[in-house]
């Protein structure tokens, strides 16, 4: 079974005088309808799982996937955010899904995923209604070192590499955490922001942010702070501190190149349902 | 709880979309641009996602030198730069849409004998991005 997931950028122009949605694109690569002047930026991600179409090898063609969502989607996101913004988040969400779900037969709509900055993102599993999940991007920069010492010089140096530098060097580590749950019917949020980034600060910033890991975060004592070892202390201590909804995922960008993904059991890659990213 | 490593690869390569089961006019109509006699390119991304225990030595499912050199001589050594419908043997049979070549991604590396190969994620524009986990009895969810 493959996936696509197709993202489709546009912009929700609001203020006065601003041109009418079905004007074409300044820039299409910025997104359709383009931004302008004061306004609201998306990105809706599509994502589509099934087998592929023996002529084209095509899961389905991306160009049906642009072109469904800005003709259904689009428009119905543009009247909610004018008419109806109470609606804006999980209920919004929701209603695209509906408005998509048989959209590109044979193929299933999996996930929709609605990123509200580069940082922030809300998506729905068809499999997890009406749980919905709730993405955040945190940063922390720290030191380390890769270091066994039951191990020689030598086999620390082969093992390691530069990472075994015994003064240390540090990272910029992104940590984006995902929690699952049912938006409250009244404020039609997953959970509350603010309740997050308290938990965030008292569990990882203030244990991690500037410090050198291998002598400062008693969480990792007498063991090699390697990013997989990092993810699953952060899990381990915030799992049991979300009481709304649950931990569904932490991911711990190492660097752009090298990250981690930290799941519970029955959920993730074992099992639990969905798309990546 | 478990644990997924992912790393990020990348490698250019030019591909054309022309399906030989179907006439000149049906390509143009199902592949647009993609279809260009020419060929065209792409910077393509590669995520690799995978699992095992976490060795108490080294903190690691597994080492990313191995991972690293493993990934150069399957995948990017034999891609990066090249034009995939001549130049890989799978290609010439198979179209190189993305989906097509995310699973080949995937072939060549399923046999990583560090740790067990997960999925594989292929970028193919900022705004295009397929993934495989292979075949059914191995469909991965997140």
């Amino acid at each position: 079974m493959f996936r696509l997931t197709r993202e489709v950028r546009f912009a929700i122009n609001t203020a006065a005088g601003a041109p009418a949605p079905e004007r074409p694109p300044t820039n299409s690569y910025a997104g359709y309808p383009s931004l302008s002047g004061l306004g609201h930026y998306f990105t809706l991600a599509v994502t589509l799982a099934g087998d592929l179409d023996p002529d084209s090898h095509y899961l389905e063609n991306i160009k049906q996937i642009d072109q469904t969502v800005r003709h259904l989607a689009i428009p119905f996101f543009d009247k909610t955010i004018r008419h109806a913004p109470s609606r804006f988040g999980a209920p919004l969400l929701a209603e695209t899904f509906d408005l998509l779900k048989n959209a590109w037969p044979p193929a299933r709509l999996e996930r929709l995923k609605l990123s509200l900055s580069p940082f922030c993102s809300l998506s729905l599993h068809a499999t997890e209604r009406p749980m919905m999940r709730l993405s955040q991007k945190f940063e922390f920069a720290a030191s380390h070192r890769l270091h066994n010492p039951a191990l020689s010089d030598e086999q620390n140096r082969q093992t390691f590499g530069k990472c075994n530098n015994p003064h240390g060097h540090g990272h910029n580590y992104v940590l984006e955490v995902t929690v699952a749950g049912e938006p409250d019917p009244a404020t039609g949020m997953v959970l509350d922001l603010k309740e997050l980034k308290d938990i965030l600060q008292r569990e990882v910033t203030d244990r991690m942010d500037h410090r050198f890991l291998n002598y400062e975060v008693p969480e990792l004592a007498g063991q090699i702070p390697t990013c997989e070892n990092i993810a699953s202390v952060i899990w381990r201590l915030l799992e049991p501190k979300i009481t709304r909804g649950h931990l569904n995922r932490v991911r711990l960008y190492e660097t752009p190149d090298l990250f981690v993904d930290c799941y519970g059991k029955g959920n993730g890659a074992t099992g639990g349902s969905g798309a990546a990213r | 709880m478990k644990l997924l490593l992912w790393r990020r690869y990348r490698f250019s390569a030019s591909h054309r979309l022309h399906s030989a089961q179907l006439s000149d006019e049906a390509n143009q109509r199902v592949y647009g641009k993609c279809n260009n006699p020419y060929g065209h390119g792409h910077n393509y991304f590669v995520e690799v996602g995978v699992s095992g225990p976490v060795d108490p030595a080294t903190g690691m499912i597994a080492n990313l030198v191995d991972l690293d050199a493993f990934v150069e001589r399957e995948v990017i050594e034999p891609f990066d730069h090249k034009y995939l419908n001549e130049e890989v043997a799978e290609f010439r049979e198979n179209v190189p849409t993305t989906e097509i070549v995310c699973m080949e991604i995937f072939n060549r590396l399923r046999n990583f004998p560090k740790a067990r190969l997960e999925r594989v994620r292929v970028e193919e524009t900022e705004r295009n991005s397929f993934e495989y986990a292979g075949p059914p009895e191995g469909v991965k969810h997140d």
